[in-house]
């Protein structure tokens, strides 16, 4: 068995690059066809636990398709034979004015189709899983509290309007407002 | 249009009906026709009620024909965005959850008064889903597009509405506007609209969207043809908990008396951003034509928008409450994440930007004892792509869905009145210019639209479709 045989990893190059550029255009239709059509494929995301072709699919038709473009950092590309390779890369995506600084895995393996991520895995590091954590936390709870279940798909993008709500929250709420201001419950202007 | 109906705008459809140089009912088929050749590429309407307009057409001609009063939009046809109730049919709201509503009962205030002085419904018209967009990419019924630039938003919520007037469709057609969702495809699309004071034109029927700040109001092509519905529209309802008691104010009558005396001013800073180059001259434009070089800044604007978006995320959120918790897989991608975000706003915040609203409205009163209208953009470019998902402001790239009405949220925020005037220029997609009133003063702002309109500064030409869709 060859490990990095050139003309293998120059195949599996050129997979990436096309997944990568559908990725970025949110391209559905590609990214679908790359992805291993099988109950048992998985893809961990940073925010959601994938399993089986379907569920793959239907995140990815709810996602909106802003805010998807990302810098690679580093790639890495093995291959194991010539039917099985890793590809590994770092990548930096702006998200709510912070750098994220996130990672991927793909299993390929090639079927007599063609090369098919069979398994794949998104994460990002300790301190800014730990931040997302904490604020599915406040997701969660508050969510419970009003009998509102929110489906774990729409995590990311449900946390992603509260962290841009929170923001500019924060700038309204520094405004040294009199405290005998009172709101207008039936409003005339 | 016939050449008896003179530019085809509302007032020489009527003037040409009630002379009976042309029936209610060739201008209706008309209509329905010029819906059928166009609108394929467009995608305006969700619902053509081609029996129900023929048949209010037939009454028009039937009160003529016996000398009775046909009301002063006699014959018009118009259609509304599909948030207002149509007698008949389910309020989509921009939705598939309201697919299978119930039909509405009775028509929604706004088109009862239309219908009332003898204007004729043909149709309901697209729109973002529950009018939470600016650019009306709807992803159950499809984007609408602009007559201007097939390839282009018709800007939202209110985009069939705008588009429908802008590819000459229709003289007249119904919106609302929480945030901007009239004066931003009022804009994109090159066509006049009326936001009128916040409570001033009744809501009753309109499937609400944040009630804090909800508005209905019309598309036209012609100051003219927007203060001779807007005086049909305004007016006491004590069926919508909002709307005031005021007596109506008439504007028609005060349309042709010019702007002597009138302060008028830019609004600078926030309003002026460096980078929106065709905004700014749009403005510069119109405050030559008016001859005035003031400007005047406005106190805390940036908050103002951040205050009315917390309060209509919150509000939004909270009126989609029980949908949201037995279906929020059915609500488009493009608005779901954000109405369960906005079911989640922590009260604190909220009661802040309710508060601030109160000391802003004074800060704002303050400015209108020293001018009488400002002058803004109403978007800070022309229409943006179809699909385009971000846009510049202040030198920064930013979502474009969100910052879209970056100009227009801070003055709906409190209520205040605003005619949306088109400025053309050659080569170019037309851009929207605001001109901002003190609450109630929509007549002043009509007589601006009326100088400028007269001046040739801002115009509503229909747009010139591809030969293939004529």
């Amino acid at each position: 068995m060859r490990i990095n045989d050139p003309v293998v990893i120059a195949e599996l190059m050129k997979c990436h690059e096309v997944y990568e550029k559908a990725l970025i255009a949110n391209d559905t239709g590609v990214l679908d066809a790359f992805f291993w059509d099988s109950p048992h494929a998985v893809r961990f995301g940073v925010m959601e636990n994938l399993h089986g072709a379907d569920e793959i699919r239907a995140f990815r038709r709810g996602r909106p398709k802003i805010n998807l473009d990302r810098e690679i950092r580093r790639l890495d590309i093995m291959s194991f034979g010539d039917s099985a390779g890793i590809v590994n890369l770092e990548y930096m995506r702006p998200w709510n004015g912070v750098e994220q600084h996130g990672r991927q895995t793909q299993f390929w393996f090639r079927f007599e189709e063609g090369w098919k991520i069979v398994s794949a895995h998104v994460s990002l590091p300790l301190e800014q899983a730990r931040q997302g954590s904490a604020d599915a936390g406040y997701l969660k709870a508050a969510s419970d509290e009003i009998g509102l279940k929110i489906a774990p798909e729409y995590y990311a993008d449900v946390n992603g309007d509260l962290n841009r709500l929170a923001g500019v929250a924060g700038f309204l709420m520094q405004f040294p407002l009199p405290q005998d201001v009172e709101p207008a419950p039936v409003f005339h202007p | 249009m016939s050449l008896e109906c003179g530019d085809g705008g509302v007032a020489g459809i009527s003037a040409a009906i009630r002379s009976g140089a042309v029936t209610a009912l060739e201008v209706a088929e008309e209509a329905l026709d010029r819906i059928r050749t166009t609108d394929g590429e467009i995608n305006c309407f969700t619902a053509v009620l081609a029996g129900r307009a023929r048949a209010e057409a037939a009454e028009v001609d039937r009160k003529i024909s016996n000398g009775e009063d046909p009301g002063i939009l006699a014959g018009v046809p118009f259609a509304a965005k599909n948030l207002f109730d149509i007698r008949g049919i389910p309020t989509l709201a921009g939705s598939i959850l309201r697919a299978h509503a119930p039909p509405a009962e009775r028509d929604a205030a706004a088109i009862a008064a239309l219908s009332k002085a003898g204007a004729v419904l043909v149709g309901a018209l697209n729109m973002d889903e529950f009018a939470y967009g600016f650019t009306t990419e709807n992803s159950h019924y499809g984007a609408t597009h602009n007559p201007h630039d097939l390839t282009r938003v018709a800007g939202g919520s209110s985009g069939g509405s705008a588009a429908a007037v802008a590819a000459g469709m229709l003289p007249l057609t119904l919106g609302s506007d929480t945030n901007g969702s009239i004066r931003v495809p009022a804009s994109f699309c090159g066509v006049f609209g009326l936001k009128p004071t916040y409570g001033r034109i009744s809501r009753r029927g309109a499937f609400l969207f944040a009630s804090s700040l909800d508005h209905v109001g019309p598309f036209a092509r012609s100051a003219e043809d927007l203060a001779a519905v807007y005086d049909v529209l305004q007016g006491p309802d004590p069926e919508d908990p909002v709307c005031t008691s005021r007596p109506a104010e008439p504007c028609l009558p005060l349309l042709r008396t010019g702007v002597d005396g009138l302060r008028i001013a830019a609004a600078g800073g926030f309003f002026a951003d460096p980078g929106a180059i065709q905004a700014n001259e749009a403005v510069a434009a119109v405050a030559r034509a008016l001859k005035t070089e003031q400007v005047i800044e406005l106190p805390e604007v940036a908050r103002a928008r951040v205050a009315a978006y917390v309060i209509t995320a919150s509000e939004g959120g909270l009126h989609h409450l029980p949908a949201l918790r037995a279906q929020a897989d059915k609500y488009d991608p493009n608005t779901r994440s954000r109405f369960l975000a906005g079911t989640l706003v922590p009260a604190a915040w909220v009661n802040f930007a309710q508060r601030f609203r109160s000391w802003y409205r004074e800060q704002m009163r303050e400015v209108f004892q020293q001018v009488d209208v400002i002058l803004a953009p109403a978007t800070p470019c022309p229409a943006i792509g179809i699909g385009q998902s971000t846009i510049t402001v202040n030198g920064v790239e930013v979502p474009a869905r969100a910052n879209i009405g970056v100009f227009t949220q801070p003055i709906s925020f409190v209520g205040l009145p605003v005619v949306t005037v088109p400025v053309h220029s050659p080569g170019r997609l037309p851009i929207g210019v605001q001109l901002i009133g003190a609450p109630y003063q929509e007549s002043k702002l009509l007589r601006v639209a009326w100088e400028l309109q007269t001046a040739g500064v801002v115009s509503a030409p229909i747009a010139e479709l591809a030969g293939s869709l004529r």
